[in-house]
């Protein structure tokens, strides 16, 4: 519960309802300001009338009768006490508005803001990237965007696509034009368009690719059965799902074919038309972006992923223990380290680590490199070759496994490499 | 992906307050601005109900003239009075769409924030790593505005037509429907200041900036106006305008004497020597004709400064740039810098002086010191977040493996389809690819204490270790499509690309 973010819904909500409901007190000064001007309006009419009255009376008889004047005057006198009462009302409600506001502000920064840990983001940028690689940086964020953002752009002729990439984002055709179809197509479906995605999911089939885009040509058939709901009758749409749909396109026993054409066609029979028809077809639609791009990809040998966000992801995820230490550092007054490795060990997921094998050398502590390779002892268990130096006094020595009763002898060890697969 | 968070005891990121932290100015400038709009607020409603005032009390005293004169009077003058209030509402209106969209800035990102959370406390990886991408995609506009040219925003213009909109984070954003999630307005301010700065040597803009925020800029002991108005000087004296630049010196520069003794004595020290400057041409050249008639004299053999044989030369090295445009026209008859004269000025003692003060990134200084002020000011990160993340996320995965060029195995792509071509993928991994590997090598590798490996690790002759039934299965899959011919119970290493039977698995006992 003292999630920051809480604090901040919960001060934004007070903040925003005041006591009566009307909006904010700033919302409320507009709306007596409002009310204000529509009681000017009809005292100055009331005045007009009072004024035309005087003069009318004043013309037809030269002597006013004393009963009359009278009238004029405590109109008059009842005017101007509308006129005085209404003002000081306004400038007292606009007053404790404007006062309350500064309050709701000032609760606002105690109860909200104040709940978050104080830190600047700029004490953890210890390893600075040096302006010099600010071309190879921004090729980063422009793959970034050709690979994700192509189909938020309105502008999608290919000519136009480019040439609003070069110019807006300077992305050189070099980087983008491997994934100016993808987005396209992307943005087709977006706009329930599923033509292009249909016709090069074909081509590819076609390509001897049959095997890959089974699955994306099953959804494309579905997708096209719930928007058939729309505007076909329910005979119809059973029909395309029975007769239309060649069989051979599903003969991946992994697809689950007959259970989204069954929900269609269930829903049909049952309500008449698809309910939550909206939320249903962009789930469909999403799970068919999500496996064409997936294909798209693979086929053009394109990364699934963008360096970029993983490194980011990565960022985010070590953050923290980039904050910690720089706390304990701050507290314990002693610099950065500067050595070539972080002073600390940062936790991360395996779907950012398994890149690259790691391994530590068990005696050493150390984690092998090219000048430093495992080496497998005659048990199998594996050192660094430092490791194996000193333990074989340079190889002149037989010598015990650290690890096992075992005894090796230099000859019987054997340099190793992990590979990931 | 597996377990991106591994947090038993309280649902959500585990370390979801402390990037928050990180995150603070999401919600602190909108709360500065919103109290800006109600400080003004505050202003306008003291000044005109003052002014309501007075008009209420002519009125009043018009009516209680009693006549009809009087009366129609202040019929007159509560139709101003009407007219002020509508002035009043329409000023109010503004101030509370202000308010409004500010608020929605703070629901918004509050709602944005809070998704991820969600996102971990359901456990769903697809929407987490979606959550990631969008915030990769906000590090990216905050970059793309922070960053903008001139030029570029020229190539806006001419692509979209649209002069209001040319920033390409602020396009980037409103495509990616985040518009709420970044305080543009600011960021730009920022980058309008700065591009004016150092693109074009303009001070207006912020001459204007430091005006509106002397108060704040005094409080901070800031040097801001002192270098902002030294600069102005500088670029005075650089133009000649001689009249202009005493002007300046009397009337912006003396004011700071008590806590910049040292530059404004400097500057008034550069005003002599450039006056002497102009004035001492036509007595240098006369030494010059005279040094000519008298042939024993060559300022080259005692002298060791260089020697100009144009003044546009002699500028450059002075001032380190090229000269400006009217520099020819407005100086050329007059004062011409000859080699003489630039001898003379070597001679000067404090030459070193004047020279760090014409020094050539002046502009960029002065352009780093307002960033400084602006971005402290609302409390945004001084370097570029995307930098700071892409370091730490960088250090964080880069392995003593990492750069090397090792062929190595995607396993998300097709191998089936590129085996052939093993030896020329492109390894996955982030810190390796193209545009991330140059500047991953100067920063520091992860800190690992525990290997990080994989399951059943078996040796081929090779010396090459793998998962065993990830080999089994690239086996497997190799033989279906027939790209390798192999029996049952041999597999390839792919590396060697050698085939070896699975009786030749020897199993390994890395720790
Ligand atoms: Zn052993
Ligand atoms: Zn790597």
């Amino acid at each position: 519960m003292s999630s920051p973010i809480l604090h901040i819904q919960n001060s934004y909500d007070q903040y925003l309802i005041t006591e009566d409901g009307r909006g904010t007190h700033l919302q409320q000064c507009l709306t007596e300001t409002q009310e204000f001007k529509t009681q000017l309006r009809k005292l100055k009419a009331h005045l007009n009338k009072h004024i035309q009255e005087a003069k009318n009376q004043g013309s037809d008889n030269a002597q006013m009768d004393k009963s009359t004047q009278d009238k004029l005057t405590k109109r008059r006198i009842l005017i101007q006490d509308k006129l005085n009462k209404s003002y000081k009302q306004w400038d007292h409600s606009i007053k404790k508005h404007t006062k309350k506001s500064k309050q709701g502000l000032i609760q606002f920064n105690s109860s909200g803001l104040s709940s978050f840990q104080k830190f600047n983001i700029d004490d953890i940028y210890n390893n600075k990237i040096s302006n010099k690689h600010r071309i190879e940086l921004e090729g980063a964020i422009q793959t970034h965007i050709s690979r994700y953002c192509l189909s938020d752009i309105l502008v999608q002729d290919t000519e136009g696509l480019l040439k609003y990439l070069q110019n807006v984002y300077n992305i050189s055709p070099e980087i983008c034009s491997n994934f100016i179809r993808m987005g396209q197509i992307l943005y087709d479906l977006t706009h329930c368009n599923y033509e292009s995605c249909w016709e090069w999911a074909y081509n590819e089939q076609i390509n001897n690719h049959s095997h890959i885009m089974q699955t994306l040509r099953y959804k494309l058939y579905i997708m096209k059965g719930m928007l058939m709901t729309k505007n076909h009758s329910v005979p119809e749409v059973c029909q395309y799902f029975t007769d239309k749909i060649p069989n051979v396109a599903f003969s991946n026993k992994n697809l689950r074919y007959g259970e989204d054409a069954a929900f269609i066609i269930t829903q049909l029979m049952v309500h008449g038309t698809i309910s939550n028809f909206k939320q249903n077809y962009e789930q469909f639609v999403d799970a068919c972006k999500e496996t064409f791009t997936q294909e798209y990809c693979s086929l053009h040998n394109l990364p699934n992923e963008s360096p970029l966000s993983l490194v980011i992801m990565s960022g985010i995820l070590s953050s923290q223990f980039f904050m910690k230490y720089a706390q304990i550092k701050s507290s314990a007054h002693i610099g950065w380290t500067t050595s070539n490795e972080l002073p600390f060990d940062v936790d991360l997921p395996y779907s950012l680590t398994h890149f690259h094998p790691v391994f530590i050398c068990p005696v050493l502590k150390e984690e092998t490199t090219d000048e430093n390779p495992p080496y497998s002892l005659a048990c199998h268990h594996v050192i660094s070759k430092k490791a194996l130096d000193k333990l074989s006094k340079n190889g002149t020595v037989s010598f015990k496994c650290p690890y096992c009763p075992v005894q090796s002898t230099i000859s019987k060890t054997e340099l190793v490499r992990f590979v990931m697969l | 992906m597996d377990h991106l968070d591994s947090n038993d005891d309280k649902p959500g990121f585990k370390y979801f307050d402390s990037f928050m932290a990180l995150n603070e100015s999401s919600f602190t400038i909108p709360f500065s601005l919103l109290n800006a709009n109600l400080r003004q607020h505050e202003i306008y409603v003291e000044q005109e109900t003052n002014k309501l005032k007075q008009t209420l009390k002519d009125i009043n005293d018009m009516i209680t003239t009693g006549t009809i004169d009087g009366e129609e009077q202040a019929l007159v003058e509560l139709n101003t009075l009407i007219k002020n209030v509508t002035t009043f509402e329409k000023q109010l209106h503004l101030k509370v769409e202000k308010e409004g969209a500010l608020l929605k800035r703070i629901k918004r990102r509050a709602a944005f924030y809070n998704e991820m959370n969600d996102n971990y406390s359901k456990g769903d990886n697809i929407s987490i790593i979606d959550w990631y991408q969008k915030y990769t995609n906000l590090l990216i506009a905050d970059y793309l505005i922070r960053n903008c040219t001139l030029e570029q925003q020229q190539h806006i213009i001419g692509e979209t037509g649209d002069k209001d909109i040319c920033n390409p984070g602020v396009l980037f954003l409103k495509q990616q429907h985040m518009e709420d999630l970044l305080d543009t307005d600011i960021l730009i301010g920022a980058n309008t200041i700065s591009t004016a700065l150092t693109s074009k040597h303009d001070l207006k803009a912020l001459m204007e900036w430091i005006r509106v925020n002397r108060q704040r800029l005094l409080k901070r002991k800031s040097p801001l106006e002192f270098k902002a108005n030294f600069q102005h000087y500088i670029e005075l004296l650089l133009r000649f305008d001689l009249g202009g630049a005493i002007h300046c010196l009397q009337t912006c520069l003396f004011a700071y004497v008590g806590d910049h003794f040292d530059e404004v004595t400097g500057a008034c020290g550069l005003l002599v020597y450039m006056e002497r400057c102009v004035e001492q041409v036509a007595y240098n050249e006369k030494i010059v004709q005279n040094e000519r008639e008298d042939r024993n004299i060559s300022y080259n053999e005692h002298k060791s400064g260089t020697v100009f044989t144009d003044q546009n030369e002699a500028y450059r090295y002075f001032f380190n740039r090229a000269p400006p445009m009217d520099y020819s026209q407005s100086t050329n008859s007059k004062n011409n810098i000859n080699a003489t004269n630039i001898q003379h000025l070597f001679n000067a003692k404090n030459l070193e002086k004047y020279t760090t003060l014409l020094d050539q990134n002046s502009w960029l200084k002065l352009n780093e010191l307002f960033l400084e002020e602006y971005y402290s000011m609302y409390k945004i990160p001084r370097n570029d977040p995307l930098l700071i993340y892409i370091s730490m996320g960088i250090s964080a995965m880069k392995t003593k493996e990492c750069l090397h060029n090792h062929p190595s195995i995607d396993p998300r792509y097709d191998v089936l389809e590129h085996y052939s071509t093993v030896d020329k993928l492109e390894n996955p991994c982030p810190v390796c690819s193209k545009h991330f590997a140059p500047l991953s090598e100067k920063l520091p590798y992860a800190h690992h204490t525990e290997s990080k490996l994989f399951e059943n690790p078996v040796m081929l002759p090779s010396g090459n270790v793998f998962d065993s039934s990830r080999l089994k299965l690239l086996a497997k899959t190799l033989r279906k499509k027939g790209i390798v011919k192999l029996n049952r119970n041999e597999v390839i290493d792919p590396i060697k690309k050698t085939v070896f039977n699975e009786s030749d698995f020897i199993t390994m006992y890395p720790t």
